[in-house]
């Protein structure tokens, strides 16, 4: 997956997951067609949003962090895939702390990141995260955050389960690179809504790693997380992702995405 | 999210005109706020405050709506080469409002209250003690005898009260105005203050504390006009002042504002002035600057008589007339993101600093001057993450123009810092290092430090700084890290953060 991607990804998942009821021929998918669907879900022009982290060490204690989070679609227009801002509001220690993400549209062109400590009181270029860096602390890392490209995995469709009461697909991902982070993970996908409800991590030596549960709010249209709790069962630390305060389609201003408003150390 | 590499600043070397022994230091602290909350008695209503300005500042301008932020601390270092002693138990509440009038104006302050406990558990001579060509001078005529208890008179503000940052945001369209007492940033590459030259620098603490305590803010006016990819910000510095020494014969007490160095008056044409443009193409972050500017170290001019009477038991005669001279900085700065690595540097020409000169030194006929010399300096680095770790290596130096071997300064003064920093289990640790070299002085810092986020709102800091090289070779020239050989310290803090 390319650090492009991997950057671009920073909430996209959290809120993006979007999904459009279709119909398709079940009987004609692989697990790579699953995936697709997955991937090729619409976004909406803009979000902004309100996500929390909680994060809970085996011992049970915990660390809570709150940002408010924007984000917009470019689908190509002016070079950019999408922008991302956000400002953190807790710990206290953090707050006005802004990070902004360009997401080039060309590909293998690097982001643009840039990020604001009060602290500093400037704004600086810094380098991508590697994917494997856990994302703000989290269980999570930026790879799991992204849209990982479909190629760099294959793709299997092992079965059908219930779930939620529904029917799932059960997809297993194994990566085709040596020395990923994981030994292959599994997803279940609700049947026709193409909304992934549990992801599985295995380890290198396939032992289980991390469990990702997720819950869905509705927005309109679209379907966008509302809940992902992400455990993992080595060493029992846990973070829970809340969406709230959700909002599509603000009609967000370029300007919104500049080094103007990551000085503000606050969103509009 | 990773935060960005914040290293200190390694600062010039002192510069012409700060030479051992001098005046006190200037500016102390206001006195401690004296409050006691009035005691109420049961089923006795206290006495309302008029319905006046009070009242509408509570009720009227200062709703619920005002933000309040800040934090208590405790910073408690311990110098462990001997004479070993605490050398600071500083207790600080930093408090900082603001509110929004409405999406166009915002009012913020940042205010820093203080009380170092060592002071008053230990004897001040232990806790900065006589270092190299330190001296105690007698009392002049007329002066009273210095206390038994700190002979050298050693002047600290052991508590107080300052107004750090106090300004308005006014927000328009396409322009931003900030107007107050506040800190410019005008780097790009984080620690070196090769373009961020606009807020003098309190050297109290030499250079170990934050940017926001190291910055001495300025009251000024601040613009910045957006156009396209581009910021055009313009700076107007009523406020004239220069970098802060230590206390004379304090701890950190290095170089020190000569006698009779006269204030810079504050009208217009003293005002300092910079514009500064800056944006992103390409891909590339460029910006270009330009300072009309004070020299933060003021110039020496000194006369000597009495040169070559030495024979007759007749000693030189040294006279200053220290001044604050203008300079005109030109600079700019790059950085480029290649992914993982993001290459970054900044170059600056400054015009008319004056460096002292010395002929013939060492002899009778040894003859003191100032000569004015332009000169460049520049860093560049490289950052990026190794194994989940934020690396920055910068390398930096200072380039006097049509040197000549009578100045005092060397031609060049080369540096090199390396800072690391790390988040572990989850970010409840971090650990991180700073290591700054200046290369052809051979003095080094190390400051080590390892934070702890105990909880969302306290953490813990532990950590120790290591001086090394040698302390310079006489009062006038001392050196900016090997003066501190002997300081090397370990600290811890908690903070409690809301």
């Amino acid at each position: 997956m390319g650090i492009k991607k991997a950057v671009y990804v920073v909430f996209l998942c959290i809120l993006a997951e979007v999904v459009l009821f279709s119909s398709v021929a079940q009987s004609a998918l692989t697990g790579l067609d699953i995936m697709k669907k997955v991937e090729e879900l619409p976004q909406g022009d803009d979000q902004k949003s309100t996500v929390t982290l909680l994060l809970t060490s085996a011992q049970g204690q915990e660390k809570k962090i709150i940002t408010n989070r924007y984000w917009k679609n470019y689908r190509g227009k002016d070079g950019f895939y999408s922008k991302t801002l956000f400002f953190t509001n807790h710990p206290p220690d953090a707050k006005g702390t802004g990070f902004l993400i360009w997401d080039y549209a060309e590909e293998g062109k690097t982001d643009g990141l840039w990020l604001y400590l009060p602290s500093l009181r400037k704004v600086s270029v810094i380098s991508t995260r590697s994917q494997d860096d856990a994302f703000m602390g989290s269980d999570l890392t930026f790879a799991d955050m992204g849209q990982r490209r479909l190629d760099e995995d294959s793709h299997e469709l092992i079965g059908e389960k219930p779930c939620d009461g529904k029917a799932c697909y059960v997809v297993e991902s194994r990566p085709k690179e040596a020395g990923s982070a994981y030994g292959k993970r599994v997803f279940w996908i609700l049947k026709d809504e193409w909304r992934a409800v549990r992801i599985e991590y295995f380890d290198q030596k396939k032992d289980p790693l991390k469990v990702q549960n997720i819950t869905w709010q509705k927005n309109g249209d679209l379907w966008v997380w509302e809940k992902a709790i992400v455990k993992n069962l080595q060493t029992g630390h846990s973070t829970v992702f809340e969406i709230s305060d959700l909002k599509m389609n603000n009609g967000l201003r370029d300007d919104l995405f500049t080094d103007r408003m990551l000085k503000r150390g606050e969103g509009p | 999210m990773g935060e960005a590499p914040p290293a200190e600043a390694p600062p010039l070397p002192p510069g012409e005109g700060t030479l051992l022994p001098s005046a006190p230091a200037e500016a102390p602290a206001l006195p401690p706020i004296e409050g006691t909350a009035p005691q109420i008695m049961e089923g006795v209503i206290p006495p309302q405050p008029s319905r006046g300005l009070f009242t509408w500042l509570r009720e009227g301008l200062f709703s619920k709506d005002i933000e309040l932020r800040g934090y208590i601390k405790n910073e408690t270092a311990y110098r462990y080469v001997s004479p070993t002693a605490f050398s600071k138990i500083l207790n600080i509440i930093q408090v900082e409002p603001s509110y929004s009038f409405n999406q166009s104006l915002r009012w913020s302050a940042r205010v820093w209250a203080f009380y170092d406990l060592a002071y008053d558990i230990q004897d001040i001579g232990t806790i900065a003690p006589i270092k190299p060509f330190a001296f105690i001078e007698p009392p002049g005529p007329g002066e009273p005898e210095p206390d038994i208890e700190n002979l050298r008179d050693i002047k600290i503000d052991h508590s107080g009260v300052d107004l750090k940052e106090f300004y308005f945001d006014i927000f328009f369209s396409n322009m931003d105005l900030r107007v107050g007492k506040q800190i410019i940033r005008w780097g790009i590459v984080e620690g070196w203050r090769i373009i961020d030259e606009v807020n003098p620098l309190d050297f109290k603490e030499h250079i170990l504390r934050d940017v926001a305590d190291r910055y001495i803010p300025l009251w000024m006016v601040k613009g910045d006009y957006y156009i396209g990819p581009l910021t055009i910000e313009g700076l107007w510095i009523p406020d004239v002042r220069g970098h802060e020494p230590a206390p004379l014969r304090s701890e950190w007490s290095q170089f020190q504002k000569l006698p009779d160095l006269k204030k810079v008056p504050r009208n217009f044409e003293n005002s300092e002035a910079g514009l500064r443009t800056s944006g992103t193409i390409g891909g590339y972050e460029l910006v270009l600057a330009y300072f009309y500017h004070w020299d933060d170290f003021p110039a020496a001019f000194r006369t000597i008589t009495g040169l070559g009477l030495g024979n007759l038991g007749i000693s030189p005669e040294v006279t200053f007339f220290p001044r604050y001279r203008r300079l005109q900085s030109y600079g700019a700065g790059l950085a480029k993101s290649f992914g993982k690595i993001v290459v970054e540097g900044e170059f600056s020409y400054v015009g008319g600093k004056y460096w002292g000169t010395c002929t013939a030194c060492g002899t009778d006929e040894a003859e003191f001057n100032e000569i004015q010399r332009d000169y460049v300096k520049h860093v560049v680095g490289l950052k990026t993450v190794l194994y989940g770790a934020d690396i920055s290596l910068n390398f930096s130096q200072d380039i006097i123009l049509n040197h000549t071997s009578d100045i005092q300064q060397k031609q060049h003064e080369d540096a090199a810092s390396l800072f690391a920093r790390k988040e572990i289990r989850y970010g409840t640790m971090v650990p991180q290092l700073l290591a700054i070299s200046l290369i052809n002085r051979k003095e080094y810092l190390f400051r080590p430090k390892l934070e702890y986020r105990y909880t969302d709102k306290i953490t813990f800091l532990f950590g120790v700084d290591i001086f090394s090289g040698d302390p310079g070779p006489d009062a006038g020239r001392l050196n900016f890290f090997g003066y501190f050989d002997d300081d090397d310290r370990m600290y811890m803090e908690v903070k409690y953060s809301f």
